[in-house]
């Protein structure tokens, strides 16, 4: 999995390309760094260029949903190709955050 | 970060008339697609395709996973319970994956099949977890944790433990 972030004014852009498995748990921590902050107003994510994701990789939506809580923002994901979606919305993250 | 594809690709064998395995250690598992190498390569053998190939690779890499993060580095999933304590996952994670101890161990995965179903599996080298403990329940969208067994559990047909949790048997249907 490749990432990059880009903070614009609060909301955080957080893009994800490749496969989001359990590979690359180790990276899960820099990423949600960038939303465990109290001047984040929004996280967005963008994983049109995911292909593939399995339960590890949807763990880290988990903990994005825990610092909205936590700090008071939203959450959206965007772009997800029809494997992706279906793999989402199946585990049942339509109802904790905007999958669009 | 994982360096991708650094070693050859990995080898399907076949094993006899109706069987096929990928032999692999932890750092293999962590550096190759095996998953969708394996399921593909068992495709190719039975003519299947489409959403029942799906269904294979989505139970398989999950198996993998657990194989690879809580039986061969293992990792305790108590840690994946909040940021604070991911990080700490995440650090020992990639600290395992570099230390021969851990990523020198083997883990296996086999596909047997008959006219009406095919069965695979996927053994490690880890220590093994208490079967009887394990729940297939509903799964909870804010779970840090334990999806992929469900998962595993809604994709496959059957599905059985032996040696002390090193090995699961996940058997599907052909006529999917």
């Amino acid at each position: 999995m490749e990432f990059s972030v880009n903070n614009s004014q609060g909301v955080v852009n957080i893009t994800l390309s490749g496969q989001l498995t359990y590979v690359d748990a180790p990276q899960f921590g820099s990423i949600l760094s960038h939303l465990d902050n109290s001047g984040v107003t929004g996280a967005q994510f963008d994983v049109g260029g995911l292909d593939f994701i399995d339960s590890t990789g949807m763990s880290l939506f988990v903990h994005a949903y825990d610092a909205s809580k936590a700090h008071g923002f939203d959450v959206t994901i965007s772009g997800a190709t029809d494997k992706v979606r279906a793999a989402l919305t199946k585990a049942g993250f339509d109802n904790l955050v905007t999958v669009s | 970060m994982v360096e991708p594809h650094t070693r050859a690709p990995l080898s399907i064998y076949d094993d006899g008339d109706n069987g096929v395995r990928m032999d692999m250690t932890t750092a293999e598992a962590l550096d190759h697609g095996a998953s969708g190498a394996f399921s593909s390569a068992l495709a190719t053998r039975l003519g299947a395709s489409g959403i029942w190939l799906e269904t294979i690779r989505d139970a398989l890499q999950e198996a993998l996973g657990n194989a690879v993060m809580h039986g061969n580095l293992e990792l305790d999933s108590k840690l994946r319970q909040s940021l604070e304590t991911m990080k700490k996952y995440g650090a020992l994670m990639a600290a395992r994956m570099h230390d021969p101890h851990y990523a020198s161990r083997p883990i296996t995965i086999a596909a047997t099949w008959t006219e009406d179903s095919v069965t695979l599996s996927v053994r490690d080298d880890g220590n093994g977890f208490d079967i009887a403990g394990l729940s297939f329940g509903a799964r909870d969208a804010q779970a840090h944790s334990g999806r992929g067994l469900s998962m595993i559990h809604e994709l496959a047909d059957s599905v059985r433990f032996e040696d002390q949790g090193r090995a699961i048997h996940m058997t599907f249907n052909r006529e999917r």
